[in-house]
């Protein structure tokens, strides 16, 4: 395209012999191109221009014919043009052919300057209306917040922006789960199905493996944490290496305790700017385990190491996170995710199955959606689900179900009148909500993801 | 005196204490360097590259004097060695059959201080020139960048022969030669062109090797002496994800046959014996004779559940390369049970006396096992010993031979556990093999820095080289399909 656009100018410069270059300032004025270049001399460029890639492709690099024109040197993607960059460099032959054809006098400068400036303008408006990616941005802002974990803010940015996607719902959701709030609160927000909760691995884009891994980070996956976020290094775009990538990779071959592996990484990160501190700091946890298990997150994350070993697969979660609580009955993360997941399926048999598990968690008071959830089940059963299923529940809750299911029971359009005061329960949840796609289905910023979907 | 000589006599002020060596004006310390590529006491081939290496101890200059019967060099860097490959050919050569003694002098704290000195040992017999590798991140199921390249091991070139660049989003693997030959090459693609590349003195065919009668596309090759066949695998090939910080990944077969490809006939043939639904099947080899296929035998399991009980014998049947017809029995030469392990990649050396497999605890995808091992089994006696010298506590998995029979190429992982490194030693006739070496690279950073691990590395007598159009043509091309054929 480069070359394109030198041809268009050494043509037009050929064919215009006589025409003065516009005049600018600092320019010198009046060159005659054709003066200069021979039309001998653009055919020469022209074999030269053409013929040094031919030859790299044959000597030095065997690949395809567009790729030996269109380099990843146009766009970091190998292999993809967007319209955009032809559009970048077609401007400017457009331009070269109009100035060629028409003298513009000088007077009328100005004016078209006004003119191109208006007309750029427009375009940016436009642009930013088509390309700008808002999902995006917020999908983004979730990721970084979650990455540094700054879990209140999570929590803060979900009130100016709450997820439209299932990325930004699985960060909010482990925002909550960090904070202590998801038994609480998990259903003052926006549920959607279990796909906010894991995100499943997408082999198209980094993304979603990229975020996947700090689910199962903070959970003590250690090495589905590794996983994803080995193969999101691999499938970034551009083939380039993301040191946010290896420093998790650090983190989780210091916590399984592959010290060497970890050396490894910890060695590249010194050479960068931004992660040199944090590497230099991290070497000295290297083959120290006293140090390691003092440390308070890789600390925590080792003593939560799974003992015994099963195959890792996401849609076998439920399974996975039932053998997490067995292997450490205090694993609270790992029970609160299990309860969410079978709540947001309203699967309330297995629900109940689990809940016995509570007793060893050490809760000041069951969490509230848990207490809604068990006095709807002792309701529809006319029994206790489990011996003394009722003193997990305290009377204002059941007050409140009461009140819920007079209301509902009462009025065809029980949903609207209920939303004001029993919006965030689960019990609005369980009966006006919709589960969607509850299959751990893949989730991109490259698919423009949304509920729906 | 101008300002400008002014400043060249104070450039000239500062390079001469630095070209200064330490001569005699250094202190002894009583301990061996600590180097990286661990180069001390290793034999070498003739026609290797420049070891070049870096001190690990920090320090503030080096100087590495390198010095045989016939010459000396003598190499300075910061905290690293990067040794002219044409002084270290000469050095080489006139003391092949001998050995170089190296002396690393290290300014620390403003002293220079003298390591003990080690000792390289050239063997005159030279090693394949070129080293065949696939690289590709030691991943879960995705990948970045892969490719096969060639490396001439006798200095620092490396080429590719196919990449992602040229087949972006294609999977390339199983590269195999017939006797070292690098005329005679195939490899598989992966992916929506995929097909087997067969190239024989510049003629590039690609081949279908899935037949309706066979479980999957060929896998693993091996090419028979005449040229005329191929053995393969076919293998149902799964991947699953440990949990337990001690394992990351296990692939397993959950069927597998053997078949040979007959070339000139395009036609896959087969024995009921080689090809049953109660036995996994897999890693077919020829002997250099021609004259009978070893190959890796277990009984059939539930996959994965059983995973750990599967454990490969090593078997042989004959077979009669002027009709295609196999033996009517199967031999077992190493018994799984009795080894108390499995086995994988058998290779039998060049001269036909020798034969190199990876035992480990279970199963046959023994990169990712940690317990893998190199055995060596002499073939008169019948008899096999794991390769102390050679094996660590960390996976040592594929092994290529050297034409000559005195050198073996293997992969391992003891630098750090997770990225796969070839590693050269030599082997002499009675089969004691010296400690190995890791394939030299210009930089001696270089494995610090590389993010892929080297898969399937073999050797090859020269250069690989097919005609690009014709390679772009065959892989466009739909592909030959085959027949089939059982014969017992």
């Amino acid at each position: 395209m480069l070359l394109m656009l030198i041809l268009v100018f050494e043509l037009t410069s050929y064919f215009n012999p006589g025409k003065k270059i516009v005049k600018n300032p600092g320019m010198v004025e009046n060159i005659e191109p054709a003066s200069i270049y021979k039309l001998w001399f653009l055919l020469a460029f022209l074999i030269l221009a053409a013929g040094i890639p031919l030859l790299v492709r044959k000597y030095l690099l065997f690949q395809p014919l567009g790729s030996t024109f269109l380099t990843e040197f146009y766009y970091d993607i190998r292999g993809l043009i967007p319209n955009t960059i032809p559009l970048l460099f077609g401007i400017p032959i457009v331009l070269i052919i109009i100035v060629s054809l028409y003298n513009l006098k000088e007077k009328y400068n100005r004016t078209a300057l006004y003119i191109q400036t208006g007309i750029l303008l427009i375009i940016c408006f436009f642009g930013f209306k088509v390309w700008a990616n808002f999902d995006a941005e917020e999908i983004m802002t979730y990721d970084y917040l979650v990455r540094n974990k700054n879990w209140n803010k999570v929590l803060e940015y979900n009130e100016k922006k709450p997820p439209q996607n299932f990325l930004s719902l699985a960060m909010l959701n482990l925002a909550l789960a960090k904070t202590g709030l998801m038994g609480e609160k998990m259903f003052n927000y926006d549920q959607h199905g279990i796909d906010g909760l894991f995100l499943a691995f997408d082999k198209m884009g980094y993304t979603s493996p990229l975020m996947g891994n700090e689910i199962f980070y903070h959970l003590g996956l250690i090495n589905a944490s590794q996983k994803y976020v080995f193969e999101a290094m691999e499938i970034i775009p551009n083939k380039d290496k993301s040191a946010r990538t290896i420093k998790r990779l650090a983190e989780t071959n210091l916590i399984n305790g592959d010290y060497k592996v970890a050396e490894k990484y910890l060695s590249l990160l010194e050479k960068t700017t931004f992660y040199r501190k944090w590497a230099k700091d991290t070497m000295k946890y290297l083959f120290n385990e006293d140090m390691i298990k003092n440390h308070p997150d890789w600390g925590d994350k080792r003593k939560l190491l799974v003992k015994n070993d099963y195959f890792f697969d996401i849609v076998d979660i439920e399974a996975i996170l039932k053998r997490m609580i067995e292997e450490y009955p205090g694993n609270r993360m790992a029970f609160e995710y299990l309860m969410a997941f079978h709540m947001i399926n309203k699967d309330l048999r297995n629900f109940v199955n689990c809940f016995p598990a509570i007793e060893k968690l050490n809760y000041m008071q069951v969490p509230l959606t848990y207490q809604e959830a068990m006095i709807y089940i002792i309701l529809i059963n006319k029994k206790n689900p489990i011996p003394n299923a009722h003193l997990y529940v305290n009377e204002n809750v059941k007050t409140r179900m009461n009140s819920f299911i007079d209301t509902y029971s009462k009025y065809p359009d029980a949903m609207v009148r209920l939303r004001k005061d029993f919006w965030g329960t689960y019990w609005y949840y369980l009966f006006f909500s919709e589960i969607e796609n509850a299959t751990l289905e893949t989730q991109t910023i490259t698919k423009k993801p949304n509920y729906n979907e | 005196m101008n300002k400008e000589y002014n400043f060249i006599f104070f450039i000239v002020a500062l390079l001469v204490p630095s070209c200064s060596g330490p001569s005699s004006n250094y202190t002894e310390i009583g301990n061996l360097p600590d180097i990286f590529p661990d180069y001390k006491e290793v034999t070498i081939p003739v026609n290797i590259a420049p070891l070049n290496f870096k001190l690990t101890d920090k320090t503030e200059k080096l100087l590495v004097e390198i010095a045989g019967r016939k010459g000396k060099l003598e190499v300075k860097g910061k905290d690293k060695i990067e040794i002219p490959v044409g002084k270290w050919h000469k050095l080489l050569k006139e003391n092949s059959n001998d050995s170089l003694i190296v002396f690393v002098y290290a300014l620390q704290n403003n002293k220079w201080n003298r390591y003990l000195p080690f000792h390289i040992h050239i063997r005159n017999e030279p090693a394949d020139p070129w080293l065949i590798y696939r690289l590709i991140a030691p991943g879960y199921e995705a990948w970045s960048d892969m490719g096969i390249y060639q490396r001439d091991i006798t200095s620092f070139n490396e080429e590719s022969i196919i990449d992602s660049r040229l087949l972006p989003g294609n999977c390339m693997n199983c590269h195999s030669f017939n006797k070292q030959n690098p005329r005679e090459m195939v490899f598989h693609l992966r992916g929506k062109i995929g097909g087997t590349i067969l190239i024989r003195d510049f003629d590039v065919r690609k081949i279908n090797t899935k037949v309706r009668e066979t479980i999957a596309n060929c896998v693993y090759p091996f090419w028979h002496p005449s040229g005329n066949y191929i053995a393969f695998s076919v293998n149902s090939i799964f991947q699953v994800f440990h949990s337990t910080k001690e394992k990351r990944i296990e692939v397993y077969d959950s069927e597998s046959d053997v078949v040979i490809y007959d070339i000139d006939n395009d036609k896959l043939i087969t024995s009921n014996l080689v090809c049953s639904k109660e036995s996994f099947e897999t890693f077919p080899i020829f002997t250099p004779d021609g004259g009978s296929l070893f190959f890796c035998s277990t009984e059939a399991r539930k996959m994965p559940d059983e995973y750990k009980q599967v454990k490969y014998n090593l078997c042989r049947i004959a077979f009669d390369a002027s009709n295609g017809t196999f033996g009517g029995k199967v031999d077992t030469l190493v018994n799984s049970f009795k080894l108390g392990k499995s086995v994988s990649f058998p290779r039998i050396s060049p001269r036909g006396n020798y034969l190199m497999f990876t035992a480990s605890n279970y199963g046959n995808f023994s990169i990712w096992h940690k317990d893998a091992d190199l055995y060596l089994m002499d073939l008169e006696t019948g008899l096999y010993n794991p390769i102390d010298i050679v094996n660590t506590e960390d996976t040592e998995s594929y092994h290529s031979w050297s034409s000559g029979s005195n050198w073996f190429v293997f992969s391992s992982r003891r630098l750090d556990g997770l990225y796969t490194r070839p590693f050269i030693a030599y082997i002499d006739k009675d089969g004691k093999a010296a400690k190995p070496f890791l394939l030299p690279q210009k930089d001696p950073d270089f494995y610090d820095y590389c993010l892929q691990s080297f898969n399937i590395p073999e050797f090859v007598s020269g250069k690989v080289e097919f005609g690009h159009q014709s390679m772009i043509k065959a892989i466009k091309s739909p592909g030959e399909n085959l027949t089939f054929e059982i014969r017992d």
